[in-house]
This record gives structure tokens, C-alpha cells and sequence, in this order.
């Protein structure tokens, strides 16, 4: 449980406190970020298991790279790219597993659905979200996860891809033809 | 919300500037939402401060294995029916000698060719 006095205090206080080895601090810290980095990452990787020991490693490297964290960005930003990186690294770690043993290029999509199908029921609309996710290039779906499902302008978005702006127009663009055509399909 | 809806709401969404909040709010309505489970925050406080370096490899391992086994598993199963349907029809059997090749030799064959008699 955080203590109370965690619970109003601002992120550069628990960011001093958690450096200093303050579990409870680190403790809010979790509690506050932990829906925005589950967005991301169940959104990139599909709704599995193996998606909440991504969103775990997120908060541990979190934790370990505190002391460099200089508050230059806020820190929901510093958190967002992390998850970023981890699950467009998660995402890389599964082709090079794929290619290893030949497997088919939807195979991805479809280890998601398998690994999916045992978890409790999950609302049509969230079912449809997933799958339209999971159909799109990652390059594609990491926007339309920032845009949608964060709800950061295209200037946010950027910023935390470490893209230029023009880039991102181009790919959501690219995104909503794509989506046009998968949604038609679903 | 009905899925044509959905379909409609998500693609305009993307055509603003900016995700209006008002479709945030309606997908979470929709059920919409993504997050980790109830003990997420213990669970990371436990791997940070606990003895967890070896359950970190562990969770690796088995998550690989969980993505090669339903495919290794179907072909593994197949060759091993083929290949006891090639002994059956072969040997006319599925005994232990017939599954080890050994099913027609004579024993006394065995034995003169490991003693030279």
C-alpha cells in the first residue's frame, strides 16, 4: 500500500525519493503511470500475459535509470518512451524468433490471437480494437497506439517517437488506408 | 455501441489534429481499456526489490517455448505417426524389435555377427 503522503506529491519529488531507495515512492510512481504504459504496450503487442511482463521490465528499467532521469522531459514522457522502445524491441525479439524457425509472416498475429484466446472474455469493441491493432505494419500501429489510444496530438506524438512531424502525418496517413481496408474485413 | 460505429468513430478520430477527448471517453464506454492486472504494482515492487533476477530468465524461457510449441508440437506428432504407419506397413507389426529395426533379423544372426561364429 503507498502511503498517504505519496499520493499528492509531484513526480520530481517521487523521483528523488525513489532514488534515494524509497520503495512506497516508486510505489506511486507505479500506480500513477502503470494504465498510460499498459495502453501502449497491450495496444503494440495484443492483450496477453506476455504483455504485462513487458509493461513489468518498462517500470524495472524505469527504476534502474532513475538517477540519469535529469527532468528535462516530464516524466509520463521519459515513461511513454520507454515503453515505446521496449515494445518496438519486443516486436523486433519476435521476427528474429519467427525467422529462426521459419515461421510465416502473419505468424505474429497469430501466436497473439492463440495466446489471447484463453483469457476471459473481452467486449466486441475491444476485440475489434485488438485485431485491427495486430493487422497493422508496427511502424503504423505505434502511431494510431499514440493517437488513439493515448490521445497525444500528431506534435506529441513526434516527440516521443523521436520523429519529425511530416513523418508522422505521412505514416498516419499510410495507418488510416490501412485500417480503411482491415476494418472493411472485420 | 454497434461495430459499424466503432469503425466509423475510430477512422475519424484519426482524421483531427488531435484525438477529441469525447472519443476517448467513448471507447472506454464501448469497454475499450487497456490495464495490467490488480497486483501489477506489487509485482513490479517485488521484482525490483526481491530476489527476482532468475524469474526474469524464467519468464523469458517459457515465453519462447509458449510461442514454438503449438508449432513444433503438430509437426513432432505427424512425423511420428508417419513414421509408425511406414513401420506397420513395413514390418507388418508394431512391436518394440519392429519399431527398432530389428524385427526381421534371427537372433542367431545377432549373434554370429557380434561374435564372428
Amino acid at each position: 500500500m503507498v502511503r498517504e503522503s505519496f499520493k499528492d506529491r509531484e513526480d520530481s519529488d517521487l523521483v528523488e525519493a525513489s532514488v534515494g531507495g524509497d520503495k512506497q515512492a516508486f510505489g506511486e510512481i507505479v500506480n500513477r503511470y502503470q494504465n498510460m504504459v499498459a495502453r501502449t504496450v497491450k495496444g503494440m503487442l495484443g492483450d496477453t500475459v506476455l504483455s504485462e511482463d513487458i509493461g513489468q521490465e518498462v517500470f524495472i528499467k524505469l527504476y534502474h535509470s532513475l538517477p540519469e532521469f535529469r527532468g528535462e522531459a516530464r516524466l509520463s514522457t521519459y515513461i511513454q518512451k520507454m515503453a515505446v522502445n521496449f515494445s518496438l524491441n519486443e516486436i523486433r525479439r519476435r521476427k528474429r524468433f519467427m525467422s529462426m524457425f521459419a515461421l510465416k509472416e502473419n505468424a505474429e498475429l497469430r501466436e497473439i490471437e492463440f495466446a489471447s484466446g484463453d483469457e476471459e472474455k473481452r467486449s466486441d469493441a475491444l476485440e475489434l480494437v485488438n485485431k485491427a491493432l495486430m493487422r497493422l505494419d508496427p511502424k503504423f500501429r505505434i502511431i494510431v497506439v499514440m493517437r488513439l489510444l493515448q490521445g497525444y496530438s500528431t506534435r506529441e506524438t513526434a516527440e516521443i517517437l523521436d520523429l519529425p512531424v511530416g513523418t508522422v502525418l505521412s505514416r498516419l496517413s499510410r495507418a488510416q488506408e490501412q485500417l480503411k481496408i482491415i476494418m472493411k474485413k472485420l | 455501441m454497434k461495430t459499424d460505429e466503432l469503425k466509423g468513430l475510430i477512422l475519424k478520430a484519426l482524421e483531427t489534429e488531435q484525438t477529441p477527448d469525447s472519443f476517448m471517453q467513448e471507447l472506454e464506454e464501448a469497454g475499450v481499456t487497456y490495464t495490467f492486472s490488480n497486483d501489477f504494482s506489487g509485482a513490479v515492487l517485488n521484482r525490483i526489490f526481491g530476489e527476482s533476477t532468475v524469474r526474469i530468465a524464467e519468464s523469458e524461457f517459457f515465453s519462447n517455448m509458449r510461442l514454438v510449441f503449438n508449432r513444433v508440437a503438430l509437426t513432432g506428432i505427424a512425423a511420428i505417426i508417419l513414421l509408425l504407419i511406414s513401420i506397420l506397413l513395413g514390418q507388418g507389426t508394431l512391436s518394440i524389435d519392429s519399431i527398432l529395426g530389428i524385427g526381421d533379423i534371427e537372433t542367431d544372426s545377432i549373434i554370429s555377427l557380434m561374435t564372428g561364429y
